[in-house]
C-alpha cells in the first residue's frame, strides 16, 4: 500500500509545485464573477430571482468554470509525465497500472476541492453566505469536486489513450460551452430563446446550477440537490474508471 | 540455471510488421549477453516483451519463473530496465527521482535515502544530485537511468542501447560504473547495442537477431572464429546471412 500512497502523494505535491492550472482556474472564475456582476448585477430585484442577490446567483458559474482550469489536461502530473516520457519509467515499477490513471485524477479532484474552498472563502469576504451553513458548504464542495473529477477523468482517458496532452485539453474545452448553455445568467423564466431552453433541459449542468443555488441561497427546491448528486456521482465514477481502465490497458 | 527461457516467441505489431518470428533464448544467472542485429531486427521489441512492457502474440516465456504478460508487477521487482528513450522527469533532481523510485519499490524513507545515496555514489552523480534532470548532460542522464534501473538490486538488467549518442569518455565512465555495480550484485545482463566494442567489452555471449529471428547464439569467442574484431566478424556474418537468404 505504501508505494501506492507515495505515488498518489506525488500528484498532490506536484499540484503545489506547479500551481498554475489551479491559479488559472481561480483567476478565470473570479474574472467571470466580477465582470458579469458588474454588467448584470442590477437585475436581481426581479421576482424570478426569488430575492437572491446576483452575485450569489452567479456563484455556480464561478465554481463550475473553476474546475475547467484545475482539471484541464487531467492535472499537471499526468500531462508532464506523458510529455517527458517519465510515464515509461513509472511502468517499470511494481505499481498496478490503473494507479497511473487514478493518481493524477485524484490529485486533480483535491485541487478542485481546494480551489473551490478558496473561491467560496473569497466570496464570504464579499458577503456570500451559505443558506444551510456547513451543510451548504460541504454540498457545494462535493458537487464542484465531482464535476472536477468528471472532467479530469475524461481528459485523462483521452490523454492515456492518445498519449497527447493537447487532445485532453481539447476535451475540457469542449465541455466549456456546457457551463453557458444553461440557466447561467438568468433564471429559466427569463430566458426567451427557445433553443437555449431546450438545450438547457438536457444539459447536466442545469441541475448542478440549481442545486448550488439552493445550497447557497435557498432558491428552488431541495430535490435539485438530490438530482445533481444522482447525476454527478455516476458521471464522475464512470469517468474515473475509464481513466483507470485506459491506464491499465496501456502498453508502454 | 536459466533465469530467462523464451521459446518460439512471436510478435506482430499493429502496423502489420512481423517483428519476432519464433525467437528462442536462454539466459543463465549472472550471464552477460549482447543482443546484436541491424535496425528493425526486433531487438527492442524482444526487450520490451521480456520486461513486460509489451505483450507477445505467441510462444512461451519465463523470466525468473514468471510469465511477464501475466505477472508484470512481480517481474518489475526482479528486473532493471534502461530503455533507449530518455524517460526522465526533467523537473526533478537525481536525488529526488532516486528517492521516489526507491519508495515505489516499497522501501521505507530511511532505506530509500540510503539506497539513493549509494547509487548516486556508484554512478558518480553526487555532485549533480540537486540539479534539475533537464539541466544534466546526456552522459549524466544515462548514468541516472542506470542508477534508477539498479536501485532495487535486480537479478537481471536490460540495457537497450545505453550509450547511444555518448562521447567516448562518457561511455567509458558509464561502463566503469556499470561493471562495478553489476559485478558486486551478480546481476545478469542483456545488452542491445550497435557498438561491437561495447558488446565485446561488456558481455561474453552474443545473440544475433536478424529479421525477427535468431541467426546466431553462442559465446563471442566462438563467434569471432579468429577474426580480429567483433565488428568485422559481424559484418562478414551479416553478408553471409544475406547471401544465404536471397
Amino acid at each position: 500500500m505504501r508505494p501506492a500512497f507515495t505515488f498518489l502523494f506525488r500528484g498532490i505535491r506536484q499540484l503545489f509545485h506547479s500551481p498554475w492550472s489551479l491559479l488559472m482556474g481561480l483567476g478565470t472564475s473570479i474574472f467571470f464573477l466580477v465582470v458579469y456582476q458588474a454588467g448584470m448585477g442590477g437585475i436581481d430585484y426581479l421576482k424570478a430571482f426569488e430575492g437572491l442577490d446576483y452575485m450569489t446567483f452567479l456563484y455556480p458559474l464561478g465554481l463550475l468554470s473553476l474546475a475547467m482550469g484545475t482539471a484541464s489536461g487531467a492535472g499537471p502530473s499526468l500531462a508532464s509525465d506523458i510529455e517527458s516520457g517519465y510515464f515509461q519509467r513509472l511502468f517499470l515499477s511494481p505499481l498496478p497500472r490503473w494507479l497511473f490513471g487514478f493518481g493524477p485524477i485524484l490529485a486533480d479532484g483535491l485541487g478542485t476541492l481546494l480551489a473551490s474552498l478558496l473561491l467560496l472563502g473569497l466570496g464570504v469576504l464579499f458577503g456570500l453566505s451559505f443558506h444551510f451553513g456547513l451543510s451548504s458548504l460541504l454540498g457545494l464542495l462535493a458537487l464542484s469536486s465531482l464535476w472536477g473529477l468528471f472532467l479530469s477523468g475524461l481528459s485523462g482517458t483521452v490523454m492515456l489513450l492518445s498519449r497527447d496532452a493537447g487532445g485532453a485539453r481539447a476535451v475540457t474545452s469542449l465541455a466549456f460551452p456546457l457551463v453557458f448553455l444553461t440557466e447561467t445568467f438568468l433564471p429559466r423564466e427569463m430566458i426567451r430563446s427557445s433553443w437555449l431552453l431546450v438545450v438547457s433541459r438536457f444539459n447536466p449542468l442545469t441541475p448542478m446550477m440549481r442545486a448550488m443555488r439552493f445550497l447557497l441561497g435557498g432558491m428552488g427546491e431541495a430535490r435539485q440537490v438530490i438530482l445533481a448528486f444522482a447525476l454527478m456521482v455516476p458521471m464522475a465514477l464512470v469517468s474515473v474508471l475509464l481513466a483507470c481502465w485506459a491506464a491499465h490497458r496501456l502498453e508502454s | 540455471m536459466a533465469i530467462i527461457t523464451a521459446k518460439a516467441v512471436e510478435k506482430t505489431h499493429k502496423s502489420g510488421v512481423h517483428a519476432l518470428k519464433g525467437v528462442n533464448l536462454e539466459l543463465d544467472a549472472g550471464q552477460r549477453l549482447s543482443l546484436l542485429g541491424p535496425n528493425g531486427a526486433g531487438k527492442s521489441t524482444l526487450v520490451r516483451i521480456l520486461t513486460g512492457l509489451s505483450r507477445r502474440d505467441g510462444g512461451v516465456l519465463e523470466v525468473n519463473g514468471l510469465d511477464p504478460s501475466s505477472h508484470p508487477r512481480s517481474l518489475q521487482e526482479q528486473i532493471g530496465v534502461v530503455l533507449q528513450e530518455d524517460c526522465l522527469d526533467p523537473l526533478s533532481t537525481p536525488k529526488s527521482l532516486l528517492f521516489f523510485q526507491c519508495q515505489l519499490f516499497g522501501m521505507g524513507k530511511g532505506q530509500a535515502r540510503h539506497r539513493a545515496q549509494e547509487r548516486l555514489h556508484d554512478f558518480g552523480l553526487q555532485a549533480h544530485q540537486e540539479k534539475k534532470v533537464g539541466h544534466l548532460s546526456g552522459g549524466l542522464r544515462r548514468r541516472l537511468h542506470c542508477a534508477l534501473a539498479l536501485l532495487h538490486a535486480p537479478t537481471i538488467l536490460f540495457l537497450d542501447e545505453p550509450s547511444v549518442g555518448l562521447d567516448p569518455e562518457s561511455r567509458q565512465d558509464l561502463w566503469t560504473s556499470l561493471d562495478q555495480v553489476l559485478q558486486s550484485m551478480g546481476t545478469a545482463l542483456i545488452l542491445t547495442t550497435h557498438s561491437m566494442e561495447e558488446a565485446q567489452h561488456s558481455t561474453q555471449d552474443v545473440v544475433l537477431l536478424v529479421d525477427g529471428q535468431v541467426g546466431y547464439k553462442g559465446s563471442i569467442q566462438s563467434f569471432l572464429q579468429g577474426a580480429q574484431g567483433l565488428e568485422q566478424r559481424y559484418l562478414d556474418w551479416m553478408n553471409e546471412w544475406k547471401e544465404c537468404n536471397t
